[in-house]
């Protein structure tokens, strides 16, 4: 899964412009499929893998396509490229970073030396707004036959495999919940049998709003989902204990609540029976914090019975997403299991 | 070792004012040292003949304390800091002039942690008259110097900065055992205001090696800046402190050196304050210098605090380095 | 520009923080050792290239670039395989978070720099961080990490080397490789029968932490004339305009109290009339550059500050314009041609 892992996270698709990631999940995924097969878009850009199982219980799995990025909003007259996050980022992991743009340019964000500030200034968090992106144009005119207004740039920052296990890329918040997706898609494709009318989506704009979600619980109509996530946590050194939400490599989180979604406790206590039942190492979170996918599809249509499991991460939304492959490998565990056992999740 | 260091602690010498102090160690190193001279600034360098490589040890005579500025009408009497006082610590403590002439050091406000430029001295004087019978403008007074065994190996007082690495300087110079390395246990001056000494001492001697001996700042008490460096762990082998980053490789070989020779040794980075280190590495064209630290707490207070396992720690490493660099 | 690109992509690559550069002395002597006759080290770590005119006994010309590096050292290791560092040199903490960086231990270790998000801090408020309140995510165990890393041992911000448009370059550490860069392209396009004195090129240590380096370089040498070299702020957009020289202009020559004045304006004449182009820039007192101690070193040295523009300063993204390297070289040839005590 690792070189699909890093195929798909170094690949370019910022909320709004997955293209570059659809295109290789599509790919992957291959004309070749069972009979009982498909795959489809919709028009919010979302992408489905259909298992059909007419009249069984519908379960959808989710994960987004999207990262956070930059757009251009404007171009100086020196040639500087003046921009906007797309999807929420600290400005304080922002400055002298590389970024490319989806024309290929590179560049790398600039803010005023440390050298040339007053002392005041030298206190303050940096803003975007005192930040441009420098791709070493000449002036605005040069500046314009490379990029334009509206662009996007994202970071450029690889796929690095460091310490014991762990793993660093721009964008493993989503990529690695479609990593697990297409390994999932796999098994199916490979005969493995599920007793769910089964739904995988990979949904668009995560970052910015949940409504792509929305759109593929409209269009799905589940009565079950699992989301697949990249959840932030602190974990690192000098952070109190009762503020860790969770640890890298002590596995797969199961949410219970974050300030989005209390989950379904039905759910929540199907995948909690799994890990027990097969010994894979789970946590449920330890701090309320964040948000995700699974308020928009709990609240869609007539209400979605919906569990979240998610990869314990370090440094999300900056250059340097982080997660720990083994806690990846328990999650995918956790789905596998899911979608080939009972079909009755939750016991009236 | 004991009676030395009541000797050298107990003997004052406020920075530019070492005269006292190094005629001390002087009378001390004669006993040991092929040579001793005292060169134009007042540094004492004892010299240890050999073929070898030239290694020179520093440690400074100097203390912090006050000049004498001027003398009000009350008899109250007006300083200049020496060095890095700290006026929390310095408030309501008693100190001596170089007559022997005692006194209280005092913040013009009650309750405000005082600048140093707004400390006095009250001797007890009533009039202007008086005090100057006693005190004349640029005297020097220090905090009284003292010195306290606590229990076990901790002892108390001051000036352990630097009259401990005084110390340890003599007690190597003694116990060295016989080498080809050409060793000079330089006692400076002036390092309190700003490692003026140690700078034309490294210029006269142009050593190869230069070892700087003196305290460092231990981690871990309420008040103690970030450290690691803890009393009783042994010498600490300085790598950087605010002044100079250490010569890696002399570290390497000084920790290599002190794992060899079964020394108990520490890792120490001094986040604030320097030390003659910076004025020897980069004397003349240069050399490799570094730093033998005795871990102290509370520096420059009047109570200042060392484990003298500590100090026959480093002593060991002294010599060791001398004899094997 | 072959040549440049070659170089400084080299130089780049090498470890070179503050007090450390000897790690890096033999990457150097095999950059440099075509291009001169003699090489040789001190104590210090600085490392002296010289290149011999024809001239029997030949005035001595020393161009100075330092080859150290902002950085950043350990000083605690952590449960859960977490390093506390401090900064050596003027690290700009404003960059740290998220940053990814190799701690040179026992062997080349990655490491990113944990930042916590704002909704998970205690303020909730973003604010710049303090290096002590940064920590260095290795990946590995405690126990593992005490066998590889000792406090004391450096760390670097890493970032590649990344071509921008209009050859324009973002790396780690243009400050100052990329002067060092230029004088070894000078040196290596000199031509030995011109030259009217001997090149001692000073790859020079501490710059980053006091600006020793070169002058204990000059006490060795010296020399008649000192051509110092270093990287001067690029202006970004409009800000600090007169503060600050133009990336893609060409090298500039500094105007200081503390750079010889008759040499100064001497040369920029000079280079006038031979139509070399330059910029110029005025830092009115200190330069914060070697110029500062080298200019009193020993009787005093006539010294010349020649800088090349750079934007984002002590960033592992330091950017700059190739052509601003070979101009500071055009100009160093020129010099080195000339009879400068004429000018």
């Amino acid at each position: 899964m690792k070189e699909l892992l890093k195929k798909l996270s170094e690949a370019f698709g910022p909320s709004g412009y997955e293209d570059g990631v659809r295109t290789i999940i599509k790919e992957y995924i291959g004309n070749d499929l069972p009979q009982s097969c498909e795959l489809m878009e919709d028009r919010a850009g979302n992408l489905y893998f259909h298992c059909k199982n007419e009249d069984k219980p519908r379960l959808m799995i989710n994960a987004h396509m999207d990262e956070v990025g930059f757009m251009v909003t404007g171009i100086t007259d020196t040639g500087y490229l003046k921009f906007g996050c797309v999807g929420g980022m600290n400005p304080i992991v922002l400055g002298a970073k590389r970024v490319v743009s989806e024309r290929g340019i590179k560049g790398v964000t600039v803010a005023k030396p440390i050298h040339l500030l007053t002392p005041e200034e030298k206190e303050k968090a940096p803003t975007v707004d005192g930040m441009c992106i420098d791709i070493g144009a000449a002036s605005k005119e040069d500046a314009e036959k490379y990029t334009d207004i509206g662009d996007y740039f994202v970071f450029d920052s690889g796929y690095v495999e460091y310490g014991d296990g762990f793993i660093k890329c721009k964008a493993l918040d989503d990529r690695h919940g479609c990593a697990i997706m297409c390994k999932l898609i796999d098994a199916i494709k490979a005969g493995a049998c599920t007793d769910f009318d089964l739904w995988f989506a990979f949904t668009c704009k995560e970052e910015i709003s949940y409504s792509s979600a929305r759109c593929a619980s409209e269009f799905i109509k589940p009565d079950y989902a699992l989301v697949i996530e990249s959840k932030a946590v602190q974990d690192t050194y000098g952070v109190e204990d009762e503020r860790k939400v969770a640890i890298l490599g002590d596995g797969a989180i199961i949410s219970f609540m974050d300030n989005s979604t209390v989950y379904d406790r039905g759910v929540v206590d199907h995948l909690i029976s799994i890990c027990n039942e097969n010994s894979i190492p789970y946590q449920l979170n330890k701090y309320i914090s964040g948000g995700n996918d699974s308020s928009a599809i709990q609240k869609s249509i007539y209400g979605v019975r919906v569990g979240l499991i998610s990869a314990p991460s370090r440094y999300i939304h900056s250059q340097a997403n982080v997660v720990k492959y083994s806690d990846v490998e328990a999650m995918y565990e956790i789905a596998q299991r899911l979608i080939t056992g009972p079909n009755s999740i939750v016991k009236e | 070792m004991t009676e030395l260091l009541k000797k050298l602690m107990l003997t004052s010498g406020v920075s530019g004012r070492e005269n006292k102090i190094r005629e001390v160690i002087r009378s001390e190193a004669e006993k040991y040292a092929d040579e001793v001279i005292t060169d134009p600034m007042g540094n004492l360098i004892a010299h240890k003949r050999g073929k070898g490589k030239r290694v020179m040890f520093a440690a400074h005579m100097d203390e912090i304390g006050y000049f004498v500025t001027f003398i009000d009408e009350k008899g109250l009497i007006r300083v200049g800091a020496v060095g890095g006082i700290n006026t929390l610590a310095a408030s309501y403590c008693d100190v001596i002039s170089e007559n022997g002439v005692y006194g209280i050091a005092l913040p013009t406000e009650a309750n405000e942690l005082p600048k140093v430029e707004s400390l006095y001295i009250d001797i007890g004087a009533k009039s202007r008259k008086q005090a100057e019978a006693r005190v004349k403008v640029g005297d020097y007074f220090v905090h009284v110097p003292r010195l306290k065994r606590l229990s076990g190996n901790k002892y108390v007082g001051r000036p352990f900065d630097d009259r401990i690495g005084c110390l340890v300087l003599l007690e190597a110079l003694k116990n060295v055992k016989d080498t080809d390395n050409d060793l000079y246990f330089v006692f400076t001056v002036q390092e309190e205001v700003g490692l003026r000494g140690a700078k034309p001492a490294a210029y006269r001697i142009e050593p190869d090696i230069a070892i700087a001996v003196d305290v460092t700042s231990v981690g871990g008490k309420p008040t103690s800046p970030k450290s690691k460096v803890k009393l009783g762990d042994g010498a600490a082998i300085k790598i950087k402190d605010s002044s100079v980053i250490c010569s890696y490789e002399l570290v390497c070989r000084m920790r290599e050196i002190a794992v060899d020779s079964k020394i108990k040794y520490q890792d120490e980075i001094l986040l604030k304050g320097g030390t003659d280190t910076a004025s020897m590495q980069t004397s003349k064209a240069g050399c490799l210098a570094g730093g033998i630290s005795i871990p102290t707490a509370y520096i420059h207070s009047v109570n200042e605090m060392i484990d003298m396992s500590d100090v026959k720690e480093a002593i060991k490493l002294a010599c060791a380095v001398a004899e094997r660099i | 520009m072959e040549f440049i690109k070659d170089a400084l992509n080299r130089l780049c690559s090498m470890m070179t923080v503050s007090g450390y550069e000897k790690k890096s002395k033999n990457d150097i002597s095999d950059l440099a050792s075509p291009i001169f006759d003699e090489i040789s080290e001190d104590s210090f770590g600085n490392i002296t290239l010289v290149k011999r005119s024809c001239k029997a006994n030949a005035k001595r010309l020393m161009i100075d670039a330092h080859f150290d590096t902002v950085g950043m050292m350990v000083t605690d290791i952590h449960e859960g395989g977490f390093l506390s560092v401090i900064n050596i040199g003027g690290l700009d903490t404003r960059i740290l978070p998220s940053a990814e960086v190799s701690i040179y231990g026992k062997e080349r270790i990655y490491g990113i720099v944990s930042s916590v998000p704002p909704h998970l801090k205690k303020d909730k408020k973003s604010s710049v961080p303090k290096i002590e309140e940064l920590y260095i995510d290795t990946g590995y165990s405690k126990e593992k990490l005490e066998e590889l890393v000792r406090i004391g041992d450096p760390v670097v911000i890493e970032g590649g080397y990344t071509e921008l448009l209009n050859g324009f370059v973002a790396a780690k550490y243009l400050d100052d490789k990329a002067c060092l860069c230029g004088a070894l392209d000078a040196v290596r396009r000199m031509d030995k029968e011109r030259l009217n004195y001997d090149i001692y090129v000073t790859v020079s240590a501490q710059e980053e932490t006091g600006k020793c380096g070169a002058s204990l370089c000059a006490y060795s040498i010296k020399p008649d004339f000192a051509i110092i070299t270093d990287v001067n702020f690029g202006a970004v957009d409009k800000d600090n305009e007169y503060e600050t020289v133009k990336c893609g202009e060409g090298a500039a020559v500094d105007v200081s109290a503390l750079a010889d004045r008759k040499l100064t304006r001497g040369v920029i004449k000079y280079l006038k009339e031979k139509n070399v182009s330059h910029q110029r820039i005025c830092e009115p007192s200190y330069t914060y550059t070697n110029n500062d101690l080298v200019s009193v070193t020993g009787l005093g040295i006539k010294t010349l500050l020649l800088s090349v523009p750079l934007r984002s300063m002590h960033t592992p993204v330091e950017t700059l314009c190739l052509k601003d390297i070979k101009s500071l070289a055009d100009i160093i040839i020129e010099l080195a041609y000339t009879d400068l005590e004429a000018l």
